[in-house]
């Protein structure tokens, strides 16, 4: 039994210290993952907040099968997308800013340039390519995330890695 | 992971602060929200099914029963009204008809329990569509099970047929039939259940009837027969399988 699994049991008991560690466990992916879709820190930080939220009003019907960062994942995806239908009238970007304060200038540049590259990626497969390498989830729980079949999303970050190399041919990346 | 992997992943897997008073007060409304919800008792499965059956098991089992009664004096009447003779001919006929009836029977109370499922399973306990179809299933199948018992309890008992060609004559088309509807639920909408589901029943009997016009039952319980049960069996433990993946979405 993992510690998540463990955590969750005692979540679903009513023990508060449980629910605390769980938080403190997924928060920073969570803030990371809406950062990618909210048009500002503050409006990620919200949609986090109401992530946790909600996640903890549907806990009861949540079934642990090992999945539970799915489960959060598609809960964060589903309020960003309501919070970006209702409250963010800019339309999401992806945060320039947040690598170019700790690397340095070239690999900041670098990797501007990679965050600007999957910024250009139809949604479909942005979102994809944001889950797997930004948020390091396994295929079958983007699979669970985004209610695609498992093959699509294999082949939507095929095509989406095909693209991006591409890209980065034309511009001269060895 | 190959090179652009590598590159992609250190490229999006940005480094973030955060913010421990907005962590906090994360926690702080999380802690709130979970108190502030109703207490929801945890029961295990066993006592689910309890529960299950004082709402639902009760009254499946009355009409099973009822059924069954209904069956066992329609036979008796026929045994009275017709020659020894012509009665052995129509057996197995009429006896693939009470194992269509066995599970036809029971359609229209599922059918109504899965289509108002909310009203039960807020009464019982906090428990899955699938769970729920589970209990229904079970509660059905006790019924159905006894129901064929008696059936062919009381056909043996008569010293009408032989104990093989008794199981054999039931439990095929009553397999069948459960076979059938299974299918359907699992891979139709259940708004088409009852409109299948009679078209189902009704091919059935009328394939029974035209295999009594040409003589067509096996005389008795082989090998055969023996394999035709047990794949009807594993298809049907197939259709349960697949319900219970999660396919199962009761009704929209």
């Amino acid at each position: 039994m993992t510690r998540e699994d463990q955590l969750i049991r005692q979540c679903k008991a009513g023990e508060k210290d449980a629910l605390d560690e769980l938080i403190r466990m997924y928060y920073p992916d969570i803030l990371r993952y809406c950062l990618w879709h909210a048009p500002d820190r503050q409006s990620a930080e919200d949609a986090t907040h109401e992530t946790f939220l909600k996640a903890i009003r549907h806990l009861d019907s949540y079934v642990h099968r090992g999945y539970f960062r799915a489960f959060l994942y598609r809960i964060a995806a589903n309020t960003c997308v309501d919070m970006r239908r209702n409250k963010w009238s800019s339309a999401a970007s992806l945060p320039d800013d947040l690598v170019l304060e700790e690397c340095g200038y070239r690999k900041a540049e670098a990797d501007a340039d990679f965050q600007r590259m999957v910024g250009r990626l139809p949604v479909e497969q942005r979102e994809l390519v944001l889950l797997r390498f930004a948020q390091q989830l396994t295929l079958r729980e983007i699979a669970e995330v985004t209610g695609l079949p498992l093959r699509t999303v294999q082949s939507r970050l095929r095509a989406a890695l095909k693209k991006l190399k591409s890209s980065l041919l034309e511009g001269g990346w060895e | 992971m190959n090179e652009l992997e590598k590159r992609l992943s250190a490229a999006l897997r940005t480094d973030i602060e955060i913010d421990p008073t907005h962590i906090n007060r994360t926690i702080l409304d999380v802690q709130e929200a979970c108190a502030a919800q109703p207490y929801r008792p945890r029961i295990g499965f066993k006592q689910f099914m309890l529960l299950q059956a004082r709402f639902y098991g009760v009254r499946m089992w009355l009409w099973q029963g009822l059924v069954l009664t209904a069956m066992l004096t329609g036979l008796n009447l026929v045994k009275i009204n017709i020659t020894l003779q012509y009665l052995l001919r129509m057996l197995p006929f009429l006896l693939g008809c009470c194992g269509v009836a066995a599970i036809t029977a029971t359609v229209p109370m599922l059918y109504r329990s899965i289509r108002y499922q909310m009203h039960e399973t807020e009464c019982a306990c906090y428990f899955s569509g699938v769970q729920l179809l589970w209990a229904r299933l079970l509660f059905m199948g006790i019924g159905v099970l006894l129901t064929l018992i008696v059936t062919v309890g009381v056909v043996i008992g008569q010293c009408w047929l032989g104990t093989g060609c008794a199981i054999l004559y039931v439990c095929v088309p009553c397999l069948m039939t459960a076979c059938g509807y299974l299918a359907i639920l699992a891979h139709t909408e259940l708004e088409r259940l009852p409109v299948l589901g009679s078209v189902l029943s009704g091919s059935l009997v009328l394939v029974l009837r035209v295999m009594l016009h040409f003589d067509w039952y096996p005389q008795q319980f082989g090998i055969g027969s023996g394999l035709l049960c047990l794949a009807l069996a594993l298809l049907c433990v197939a259709q349960v399988r697949h319900l219970a993946d999660g396919t199962y979405t009761a009704v929209s």
